[in-house]
């Protein structure tokens, strides 16, 4: 893909005997988000470290704007804003003196960076309290405002909602939103949870034990899902021929030779069972049914789910 | 660098560690003064004009300073990772040789700046006690013997910030091998040719504390020297760990 801001090939990661990331090809796009869910320990983390460069990459390679990180450090990072795991700060500092280290050693020009940062993931600007007294929340807010405050072209935040509540989880996701849509900004953003992940990403990437089981958009998985008839018959090629000549719809998809999804839910069940029957085309089940995004994940990560 | 060390000295601000480094200059002033309450002939040792700065450098200088100032070295540059504060700093990017060098230069400056203090203290009590009986030559002199003694234990302390740094194991650590350290300096300071050898004794010498001659001064100055450069090495052996 030549709009890739993001390209791993066959990364690896091998800690002693354990392979925590494997063979992981990664594709993440200008403008868009990606989602990367996984459960706990699925290797997430260490996908963006890789990424990143703060850890070594045991075999493959990991390119961010076409470049690989290694010896590009000073022309990539001033392009990234990130934040991996819990965000760390000097605990005697306020937000506003931690951010102003960091901008100024980042080298950021611009006058009202830090408190603009600030206002953008709601923490008071020179504010007394120093960053050892924060909340869990506030500090993963500090952290959002750091990863912003150079204005990144690309965000990479693992699990930024962490420890944040209801009502600052949906603020964090939506400005994470406007800074996609309106900002053009690209993000890379990790999660366990499935609905923060549908609710933001273009792109989704699912892991589980270190392995990349898909990668797509979520409008294509949104397809794969939802509400579908689902066909069991003794000729998928022959049947899709029948649905295409006499119902005249493409919108199905053969899951294998005996199995069709039939996403024209509003068909009549009864005739696309009389018209493959005269076609000598016997169907042995056929049913509605209703697949929830939860469903498909379960499925994709062999029945163990993500919360 | 600049923008390194002004970033250092951020960082320190409201720390504790300078608290407790000016506590243990006020803690070496009280205790040395308690000890000048003694008689020797009729008379209080702390009512002797010098008595007191020079007692206060060099009891500060074996058993409490050197310990302090491997403290604030150790922490500066611990806390970076022990904060989790290294992977932001490493996407900026920032290099780790770099920055451990402002660390060094600004726990070198605050070592300075403890025994400035800690002079303060001593000529105040001294001219509390006694000012018509300090000379200003002499009160300069051990404002000079200070001030050195400041930088050049630093540069014998150096190594100790350097291996604890390396090894990971928490800041607190170097306060118990500098301690040690120095302590052993107590015993090394009664030989005559050791102690301007033995980093923490060299510093003395180069100080002035001790009357050398050229070829000792020159002996203190390369040992300390070695010190610089054994720091440096482990402190490189740090950097390639760390880049690798």
């Amino acid at each position: 893909m030549n709009d890739a801001v993001i390209e791993t090939k066959q990364i690896t990661k091998v800690y002693g005997e354990q392979t925590a990331v494997n063979r992981v090809d990664l594709h993440v796009r200008k403008g868009r988000i990606y989602g990367l869910l996984g459960r706990n320990g699925a290797g997430k983390t260490t996908i963006m470290k890789m990424i990143l460069g703060l850890v070594s990459i045991t075999s493959g390679e990991a390119d961010l704007f076409g470049k690989n990180v290694k010896g590009n450090e000073k022309q990539i990072y001033p392009r990234i804003g990130a934040i991996i795991e819990m965000p760390g700060f000097y605990p005697n500092l306020t937000g506003t003196e931690n951010l102003e280290i960091f901008a100024k050693l980042r080298g950021t020009t611009k006058p009202r960076a830090v408190q603009e940062a600030l206002e953008v993931v709601g923490l008071p600007y020179r504010d007394k309290k120093t960053f050892s007294k924060y909340s869990l929340g506030m500090k993963q807010r500090l952290g959002i405002a750091n990863a912003i405050l150079h204005d990144p072209e690309l965000l990479i935040l693992d699990e930024p909602t962490n420890g944040l509540d209801p009502i600052g989880i949906a603020e964090v996701r939506s400005f994470i939103k406007d800074l996609s849509v309106e900002r053009g900004k690209t993000i890379l953003i990790s999660s366990h949870i499935l609905s923060e992940i549908s609710l933001l990403a273009d792109d989704i990437g699912i892991i589980n034990n270190g392995v990349l089981l898909e990668e797509n958009s979520m409008a294509a998985l949104k397809k794969k899902n939802g509400k579908y008839i689902l066909l069991q018959v003794s000729d998928t090629a022959k049947a899709s021929l029948i649905l295409e000549r006499k119902f005249h719809t493409k919108n199905y998809s053969v899951q294998d030779a005996h199995t069709l999804h039939l996403f024209d839910t509003f068909l009549d069940m009864a005739a696309v069972n009389k018209a493959l029957m005269l076609e000598d085309i016997s169907v042995i089940s056929s049913q509605l049914c209703n697949d929830t995004l939860e469903d498909y994940f379960k499925r994709v990560t062999g029945g163990e789910g993500i919360a | 660098m600049k923008t390194l060390l002004w970033a250092e000295r951020m960082k320190l601000r409201r720390s504790k560690i300078i608290w407790i480094a000016l506590f243990s200059a006020v803690m070496v002033s009280v205790i040395v003064y308690m000890q000048g309450q003694f008689l020797f002939q009729g008379h209080r040792y702390v009512d002797e004009p010098g008595w007191f700065m020079t007692a206060a450098q060099s009891l500060g200088s074996i058993f409490v300073l050197p310990a302090i100032i491997a403290l604030m070295g150790s922490y500066m540059i611990c806390r970076e990772e022990q904060g989790d504060t290294m992977k932001s700093l490493r996407l900026i990017p920032v290099k780790l040789s770099r920055l451990v060098g402002a660390k060094l230069v600004l726990a070198a400056f605050m070592s300075v700046l403890l025994y400035a203090f800690l002079f303060i203290i001593t000529f105040s009590t001294e001219a509390a006690l006694h000012f018509s009986l300090l000379k200003s030559a002499a009160v300069l002199n051990f404002l000079k013997i200070y001030l050195l003694q400041g930088i050049c234990l630093f540069f014998a302390i150096s190594p100790i910030i350097a291996i604890v740094a390396v090894l990971k194991k928490g800041y607190w650590i170097s306060l118990i091998f500098a301690e040690v350290y120095s302590f052993a300096g107590l015993f090394v300071g009664m030989q005559n040719t050791a102690r301007f050898i033995y980093p923490v004794t060299a510093a003395f010498c180069v100080s002035g504390y001790y009357e050398s001659t050229l070829p000792q001064m020159i002996t203190s100055i390369l040992s300390l020297f070695i010190c610089a450069c054994l720091s440096l090495l482990i402190l490189d052996r740090l950097n390639r760990k760390y880049n690798s």
